[in-house]
């Protein structure tokens, strides 16, 4: 059974507990790291993250990166959009394309 | 230049390392078709998501502003009391495994639209209706947005297996076996000439004992 939950602070998460969402609070990345964990063990197939918090969760990202699920997505807070989820795309880009441009140059 | 290994210089050795190019380079082949293909669909899943996330940023922007104000008109225990009443999210979403280019990756979709409405009208504000009605909006593209990232991180990950093993193919194995073939060849040819060389020795040493038992 497919779930989705939701780590942050009440601001965040409180809009979508009414839509039957399962919330985590966390205030201080430690929180939402062990609340990850928690939820990923529990079977939980996404996992939205408040983006000021996975600021300081690369390791933890970094861990689920190659499992296919939970599929950890930050969310903006109420404060507005950081760009660390776009930076993280930005990376994977690089790491898939950025790569063979270099190699493709070398031929 | 790769640094062949010791190999024995017989034809049976010849032809082993000439059907085992042909199959690393069909090998190469294959995997820069694959890497190539994996490539375009992580392209267009990039493009994809970047205007998706831009879509889902700015209607959680909007809910979270629509949330302030009805917090500001509610008193905060009715408020919570509003919104405490959703239940578990057991069943709402559906999971598949789809298979892109062999690369597994997870497909979500939202099962079941429940009523969000779950509390009374009389006290609450239209601004919380407003708020939930935005977050609700987001939600199915948050989840495809979800879908779409997660793609991406294995898509990223397989194609940067499948370089490597077209560059190990490309700039190891390939060289490697064509420095064997090449090797072998050349003392085969070498061991060739020198039979020939001692033949006609022989012959000349031959034919000289019966030109010198004729006379």
């Amino acid at each position: 059974m497919s779930k989705i939950a939701i780590v942050g602070k009440k601001d965040v998460y409180v809009g979508f507990k009414a839509l039957g969402v399962t919330v985590r609070d966390a205030r201080t990345p430690q929180a939402a790291e062990q609340a990850v964990l928690d939820l990923a063990a529990q079977g939980f197939s996404i996992i939205f993250l408040q983006e000021g918090l996975a600021r300081e969760l690369g390791v933890l990202l970094e861990r689920f990166r190659k499992q296919p699920t939970p599929a950890i997505v930050m969310i903006p807070d109420n404060t507005g959009s950081l760009g660390i989820a776009r930076e993280r795309i930005r990376k994977l880009v690089e790491r898939a394309v950025g790569i063979d441009i270099l190699s493709r140059g070398e031929r | 230049m790769a640094v062949a290994q010791k190999v024995n210089a017989t034809r049976m050795e010849l032809l082993k390392q000439k059907k085992r190019l042909a199959m690393a380079k069909r090998g190469h082949k294959l995997l820069k078709q694959k890497r190539d293909e994996l490539m375009h669909r992580f392209l267009q899943l990039v493009e994809e998501t970047r205007g998706l996330r831009e879509r889902v940023e700015e209607k959680l922007a909007a809910g979270f502003r629509s949330f302030l104000l009805a917090r500001a008109e509610m008193s905060k225990e009715v408020l919570e009391e509003s919104l405490m009443t959703g239940a578990g999210s057991d069943g709402m979403l559906r999971m598949e495994m789809e298979s892109v280019m062999s690369v597994w990756v997870p497909r979500f979709a939202l099962s079941d639209t429940r009523d969000i409405y779950s509390y009374g009208f009389a006290a609450t504000s239209a601004e919380l209706d407003t708020a939930l009605t935005l977050f609700k909006e987001a939600l199915p593209e948050m989840i495809k947005l979800a879908e779409i990232e997660k793609s991406l991180e294995l898509l990223a990950e397989e194609i940067e297996t499948t370089r490597r093993r077209v560059n190990a193919l490309e700039r190891v194995l390939i060289p490697q076996i064509e420095e064997n073939i090449k090797r072998i060849s050349m003392a085969l040819d070498e061991m060739e000439r020198s039979a020939r060389a001692s033949l006609m020795r022989i012959k000349d040493i031959i034919r000289g004992e019966a030109q010198s038992v004729a006379s």
